[in-house]
């Protein structure tokens, strides 16, 4: 620091002053402007905002790793394909059938078992993703693949009636290498889905 | 004098933060050891022996005893059929399939007793095949296609790599998968 | 204070910090490990043995061959116990020195064992372990291992 002395001596003096004045509240805000400053530097801070992107059948959605596009949901009593039974009717419950053609983008396998949350009916259970085309069990999707599935929620029959609407939401996803464990996988985001509402069908 | 300490603090810790960006991967540190055969070549690693027999591309395969009979893909079958055995305890047969950048995973539309799985026992042969559902145009846009197999937890352990090249496979239009046989040595 | 006195407050406190991390991170882990490829108590041919708060004796091997893979011979093992079970499940291995094959589980090869005998360590009583091993095996020992792999006795054959 040889180039300007004055200027140098000067401006540390100056800062020396500051801090010297500093009153003991103000020294704890420094500290925690500087452990934010330091976390932030290490990745620590996330958003908490929720984002919502609310779209319609018939309407593309990505997030992330599929895009979808929702048909049409209905209700039905049980699932039949010629004399094999796909899903056994269960009284008291019927089944509430999404119709959803998805496309795997990203560059693994992608399991679909939790891509929707159906919002607002406690007493349900997720059964299973169906091929349209064969009514075969398939809730794993390909990278590259493209399929029309069918997924059912088992609920109590007094639960949803045709001409109601269902809501689900679907939550964005990052490809992201885990740190504690090993590899890459997709990780639902914690703040930003995308939210449908969709008329149900009468009972097939 | 001070202000050079606090300056060399915050330059470590910039630094710090840099590095801490810049780590290498779990997948890297962990990595497998890759044992590489070709088709119809027996690969040994630390516990697993494993041999592709044949490779199929089908539009239809026709698992044993299956309702229904016939099963169509959302992309195109790939059929491997291999033996297994692992080599000095047991371990839980896992395989994966690399199309380019892709990595496919068993189709799960095969109930687990029809395809080649579960756990392998020393000297315990498994002979069965492993169905993949794959994109055509992934497949179309390589000339070979990877198998991995390994036993149980990949990391730091030996994992069997086969590669296929495209071009040798047979395509037919339906593909028999018969259940996986069991028999000793 | 003076330099090393501030140098030995630095050593003392990495080395804490050090045995925290060993204490709480590795040293289960290792410990595990350990403990799944050495074993404390052996039990030998024929002899009652102590171990986890039970004792322990073969009762009996059999050799089966029928309606099994081509070359392979089921060995059906009884192990004799008394006292309380302390863990919930186990996993039977039997050896032969080198490899390991661990027991067949419900569905797999053998059948269930009869009334009054279980598989699994949890009910008092005897356990049954199903073994399929390629006919040429001559094992040497039956390792009862809890569900991490820690062995909790070996009976020798």
């Amino acid at each position: 620091m040889g180039a300007t002395p004055g200027v140098g001596a000067k401006l540390a003096a100056r800062v020396r002053h500051w801090f010297a004045d500093l009153g003991f509240k103000q020294m704890w805000q420094l500290v925690v402007v500087l452990v934010l400053a330091v976390t932030a530097l290490f990745g620590g801070l996330d958003s908490v905002n929720t984002k919502v992107t609310v779209f319609e059948p018939g309407e593309d959605f990505s997030d992330g790793q599929y895009t979808l596009v929702v048909d049409r949901a209905a209700l039905v009593g049980e699932i039949k394909d010629g004399t094999r039974v796909v899903l056994p009717e269960q009284p008291g419950r019927h089944y509430l059938g999404l119709v959803v053609r998805i496309t795997n983008d990203g560059t693994v396998p992608g399991n679909l078992l939790k891509e929707f949350d159906l919002v607002g009916h406690p007493d349900q259970r997720f059964v299973g993703a169906y091929r349209m085309a064969d009514s075969t069990y398939n809730s794993a999707l390909g990278p590259g693949l493209s399929e029309e599935l069918a997924f059912f929620w088992e609920l109590p029959d007094t639960d949803v009636a045709a001409g109601q609407s269902v809501t689900l939401r679907v939550w964005k996803k990052k490809f992201i290498e885990l740190f504690v464990t090993y590899g890459k996988t997709w990780i639902d985001s914690e703040t930003d889905y995308g939210e449908i509402t969709v008329p149900v069908k009468a009972r097939s | 004098m001070r202000y050079l300490k606090a300056l060399v603090i915050v330059v470590v810790i910039a630094a710090a933060a840099v590095l801490w960006h810049d780590l290498p991967a779990n997948t890297e540190i962990y990595a497998p050891f890759d044992v590489t055969a070709d088709e119809g070549e027996t690969a040994t690693g630390r516990n697993i022996t494993a041999t592709v027999t044949g490779v199929q591309i089908a539009a239809e395969i026709r698992p044993q005893n299956a309702r229904p009979p016939r099963f169509d893909a959302s992309g195109v079958w790939v059929v491997v059929t291999a033996e297994v055995t692992a080599v000095r305890e047991p371990g839980l047969l896992r395989t994966q399939l690399l199309v380019g950048p892709d990595t496919y995973a068993q189709t799960d539309r095969l109930l687990p007793s029809a395809r080649l799985g579960g756990l392998m026992q020393p000297d315990i042969v498994n002979r069965g095949a492993w169905v993949f559902d794959v994109a055509p145009e992934a497949l179309g846009a390589v000339d070979t296609v990877v198998l991995q197999v390994w036993l149980g937890d990949e990391r730091l352990d030996s994992r069997v790599q086969v590669s296929i090249p495209v071009g040798d496979v047979d395509r037919v239009d339906s593909v028999d998968v018969s259940r996986p046989v069991v028999s000793a040595g | 204070m003076k330099l090393w006195q501030r140098n030995a407050v630095g050593a003392a406190v990495s080395a804490a910090a050090l045995t925290v991390i060993v204490a709480t991170d590795l040293w289960p882990d290792w410990a595990t490990y350990w403990d799944s490829t050495h074993v404390d108590n052996i039990v030998a041919v024929g002899e009652v043995g102590d171990a986890d708060g039970q004792t322990w004796q073969v009762e009996s091997i059999r050799h089966l061959n029928t309606d099994l893979p081509a070359g392979t011979v089921l060995n059906v093992v009884t192990v004799e116990r008394t006292g309380t079970p302390t863990e919930m499940g186990c996993i039977g291995v039997i050896t032969d020195g080198e490899r390991r094959w661990s027991a067949e589980g419900v569905g797999g090869y053998g059948d269930l064992p009869p009334a009054g005998i279980s598989s699994l360590c949890g009910t008092p009583g005897p356990v049954q372990f199903n073994f399929l091993l390629p006919g040429d095996v001559m094992p040497t020992a039956v390792d009862v291992t809890d569900a991490q792999g820690r062995i909790l006795v070996r009976l020798l054959l």
